[in-house]
């Protein structure tokens, strides 16, 4: 601003006070326009940034052919979180598209269905039905995302971890393998561990 | 252009050579270049754009789940790629999330990733390269690498060069190779035809190479050249053959001309000897016609005696007349007698001897006898002109000769001695012996001598040595005869003679051994001095007409003296040469003169002519009285003045004639006389 200005004043003697009045204006008004997306960026959630991660997940894993419905229909997500959670996790998938189809988030309901889901993400706050989730979708092709403590093993596909407040991710390769889906080593290049990988 | 391709052929040739090959290898590797450059320019724009996408495809789960560790690990594999310089990976929001920079370069990367695409600034080649995964924008990846298009045309360059100067070499070196193949048989024929024109030599020739068109040209051009030499050896033939002919022709012609000249030169010898031939024919005749006139004068002057005298004894009074005069008078009819019958004899004794037929009979013979019946026979004649004979006394000696001949011979030299003396001479007869068989007679006179070139033709028959017009008689063969005469005898006559001093006839002749040597004397003899009186006889009358008689010869003298003796009325005086006849005429004045024609000192002639030229004597009549009775003569001394002409021998009455019609020309009265000689009227000399 203070260049524009000195830039103005340089104008001054040519340029009438009205155009100066006026490009003062814009002026003020960029600055507050890039000190808002400042703003918005820094108070990007947790949660955001683990939809968007949960969102980008699908592009780097491999259903198999008979599950998740056709080309074209929406993936599903399920979230075990609380409702602003969901909400917010909602907001972002709706942004977002994988391969072309859209994101559907689904607040799984206590006691509710896992059909039809692709991926489920159990937050900390629902950690106490992890186990029963991911006994109940042992074996299915369905991604389960946890953030559970990084030495608990508890089971999970994908395992969200704060490391120096950055949302990181653990891949256990095993419960992959027996859902029957693939993730690709791209995925597993920016993973923090990896486990059960072959050899 | 025309300096490069100018010069030679060979340099023609190797220029269009290295031309040519530059030219090709110009657009050739121009193309190359051009080819390879965009080649390597789209190349190297795919690798740096794959390499971007590559990143972009690596780096995108970074960049979804935000780990700058994995894509700056991704962003170091470029360094298996020393040409990239930088590379950035941008996140969805545009802020730089990995860089990568090369080692050892600085980093400048732009701080906002531009629009997707590839852009070059002549060092370096930058892709923008948007990272898309899943439909949406993650970010954009920013690779910048080396763009070393121009140290590739560099060093494409640098390469093209040293190509082309290979090339060029190798063309050079080909081309000289093709040179020799191509140059050789036209440098050949060149060098040829430069030896051709700078040397004549149409010997040379050019070696074959091939079949092609060089061949033929090679072979044309040794066959124009054979051409050539025939023709000019034909020429050189032909022109030599001129040369030669020329010459020949010349050579011809200068023999021609020499033979001309030859020609010319005989025609001119045959032409000089056909005028000595004719000269001295003319000479021969001349010579003989003059004789003829002397034999003519000669025979004339004693016949003119001998019938004078006659005529005067016939009409001479025999009563009257005195014996002593009758006898006289008889005695100058013998002796003109006499005198006729030796000039007779000797004509006749030359044409003996020239006819080969004289015979001589030689027997000893006392040579004293001979000399005193010569000096009797001599001595009349040498007092008449006060001449002294000196003989030797007494000569003993004896010659093998021919009596009569010797006498002959001697007579004729004593009497040439003294008659071709002057007046009052010496005449002296010697003998000696220039060997004990061998004498001399010499006749030593003291006359005028004679110049060399009378000398040389003394001895020439007819020859008088210009006495012929002389008042000495002569038949011009006495000598000739003599000289026979000797020859006959076999002796030899020669002469030895001084102009102004006199002459020496002598005469050698075999004689006898002298018994002894008596000494031999000179006698002196007195000659009877007789001088001619030139004074006429006595003339008793005084009114007489004065005649001049001018005459050499005594008899012709007495002659007329005698026959005027008859006349009262004429005096007579008489003079023996011209020069005298021509003082005393001066002095006396006469009325006539009476003039002989062949006078010593001074002809009738030249006498007459002077008489003529002077006054005191141009009115008086001149007769002539000569010898020479040649109708020339006479018409030539007619024309000349004189009054009448008469010819010896005198007829007297005719003479009388003439006389009288003189002196009535003369104006002088004279009565007409019978002419009859006079009686008593004398005038005397011998």
């Amino acid at each position: 601003v203070t260049a524009v200005v000195a830039m103005t004043r340089r104008s001054t003697h040519r340029v009438s006070t009205a155009l100066l009045r006026l490009l003062l204006a814009f002026a003020l008004l960029a600055a507050w326009v890039h000190g808002r997306a400042d703003a918005t960026d820094m108070q990007a959630t947790e949660y955001q940034v683990k939809a968007a991660y949960l969102c980008r997940f699908a592009s780097y894993v491999d259903w198999p052919q008979d599950s998740g419905g056709n080309a074209g229909a929406p993936l599903v997500i399920g979230v075990l979180a609380a409702d602003s959670v969901v909400a917010e996790m909602a907001s972002i998938a709706r942004e977002q598209l994988s391969a072309g189809r859209p994101i559907v988030v689904r607040r799984i309901e206590p006691g509710g269905s896992f059909d039809g889901l692709s991926i489920l993400f159990i937050a900390r706050t629902h950690a106490k039905r992890t186990a029963e989730a991911l006994s109940a979708l042992k074996g299915r092709p369905v991604l389960t995302v946890t953030e559970a403590e990084p030495t608990a093993d508890v089971g999970s596909m994908i395992n969200f971890v704060l490391v120096n407040d950055k949302v990181k991710f653990d891949i256990a390769l095993a419960p992959a393998g027996r859902g029957g889906l693939k993730i690709s080593a791209r995925l597993l290049a920016v993973a923090r561990v990896v486990t059960g990988r072959e050899s | 252009v025309k300096r490069i391709f100018g010069g030679s052929l060979r340099r023609k040739l190797l220029s269009v050579m290295l031309f040519t090959t530059l030219a090709g290898l110009v657009v050739a590797l121009s193309t190359m270049i051009v080819f390879d450059l965009r080649d390597y320019r789209q190349g190297w724009i795919d690798d740096i754009n794959a390499h971007a996408e590559l990143l972009a495809r690596t780096t995108a789960p970074a960049l979804a789940f935000d780990d700058v560790r994995v894509a700056n690990e991704n962003l170091a594999v470029l360094r298996f790629r020393p040409k990239v310089r930088d590379a950035v990976i941008y996140n969805a929001r545009g802020l730089p999330f990995a860089t990568y920079a090369a080692e050892g370069r600085s980093t400048n990367v732009p701080a906002l990733p531009g629009p997707d695409g590839t852009a070059t600034d002549g060092r370096s080649l930058w892709v923008f390269k948007r990272i898309v995964d899943g439909g949406q924008i993650l970010g954009t990846v920013y690779v910048r690498a080396d763009y070393d298009l121009y140290d590739r045309m560099r060093s494409h360059a640098a390469v093209a060069l040293l190509v082309v100067a290979i090339a060029m070499l190798v063309a050079w070196a080909v081309s000289s190779w093709l040179r020799q193949i191509v140059m050789r048989p036209i440098v050949a024929i060149s060098d040829a035809a430069r030896m051709v024109v700078e040397k004549r030599d149409y010997s040379r020739r050019v070696d074959m190479h091939g079949d092609d068109e060089l061949g033929t040209l090679v072979g044309a051009f040794n066959g124009m050249m054979d051409e050539v030499q025939g023709r000019t050896h034909a020429l050189e033939a032909s022109n030599h053959d001129k040369i030669l002919e020329v010459e020949e022709r010349r050579r011809a012609q200068q023999e021609v001309m020499r033979l001309n000249e030859e020609l010319e030169e005989r025609v001119r010898g045959r032409t000089a000897e056909l005028a000595l031939a004719t000269a001295a024919a003319e000479d021969a005749n001349r010579a003989k016609s003059e004789f003829l006139s002397n034999m003519s004068h000669e025979l004339r002057t004693p016949l003119n005696a001998i019938i004078g005298f006659g005529q005067l004894l016939a009409a001479a009074d025999t009563r009257t007349l005195e014996p002593q005069r009758s006898r006289e008078f008889v005695s100058y009819i013998v002796n003109a007698g006499r005198h006729l019958l030796t000039l007779i004899n000797d004509i006749l004794n030359l044409a003996q001897i020239e006819a080969g037929k004289l015979t001589l009979s030689v027997e000893p013979v006392a040579l004293s006898d001979v000399l005193e019946g010569c000096r009797v026979m001599v001595e009349a004649q040498a007092d008449k002109r006060d001449i002294r004979l000196l003989f030797p006394m007494s000569v003993d000696a004896i010659v093998d000769a021919d009596r009569t001949r010797l006498k002959q011979v001697l007579l004729n030299l004593v009497s040439n001695a003294i008659k071709y003396n002057r007046q009052s001479g010496t005449v002296v007869l010697d003998c000696t012996r220039t060997e004990p068989t061998r004498l001399r007679i010499s006749v030593q006179d003291t006359g005028h001598g004679m110049q060399p070139e009378q000398l040389r033709s003394l001895f020439q028959p007819f020859n008088r040595l210009g006495q012929e017009h002389g008042g000495q008689e002569g038949t011009g063969i006495g000598l000739v005869l003599t000289k026979h005469l000797v020859e006959l005898m076999g002796g030899s006559l020669g002469v030895n003679s001084t102009p102004g001093v006199g002459s020496l006839f002598w005469v050698e002749l075999h004689a006898q051994p002298p018994a002894d040597a008596p000494p031999t004397e000179t006698r002196a003899e007195p000659g009877a001095n007789s001088v001619t009186d030139a004074r006429g006889g006595a003339a008793d009358g005084r009114g007489a007409a004065l005649v001049l008689y001018i005459e050499d010869n005594p008899a012709s003298r007495q002659l007329v003296s005698s026959a005027l003796a008859t006349r009262r009325d004429v005096r007579l005086i008489t003079a023996s040469n011209g020069k005298e006849g021509l003082d005393l005429a001066r002095v006396a004045l006469p009325d006539v003169i009476l003039m002989d024609n062949n006078m010593p000192l001074l002809t009738g002639g030249e006498a007459q002519a002077l008489l003529k030229a002077d006054p005191r004597t141009a009115h008086i009549p001149v007769i002539a009285i000569t010898a020479n009775a040649m109708p020339a003569g006479i018409a030539k001394g007619l024309a000349a003045g004189f009054f009448r002409y008469l010819t010896k021998p005198v007829d007297l009455d005719e003479l009388m004639g003439a006389l009288d019609s003189a002196l009535a020309h003369a104006g002088v009265s004279s009565p007409a006389q019978p002419s009859s000689a006079g009686d008593d009227s004398t005038s005397g000399s011998t």
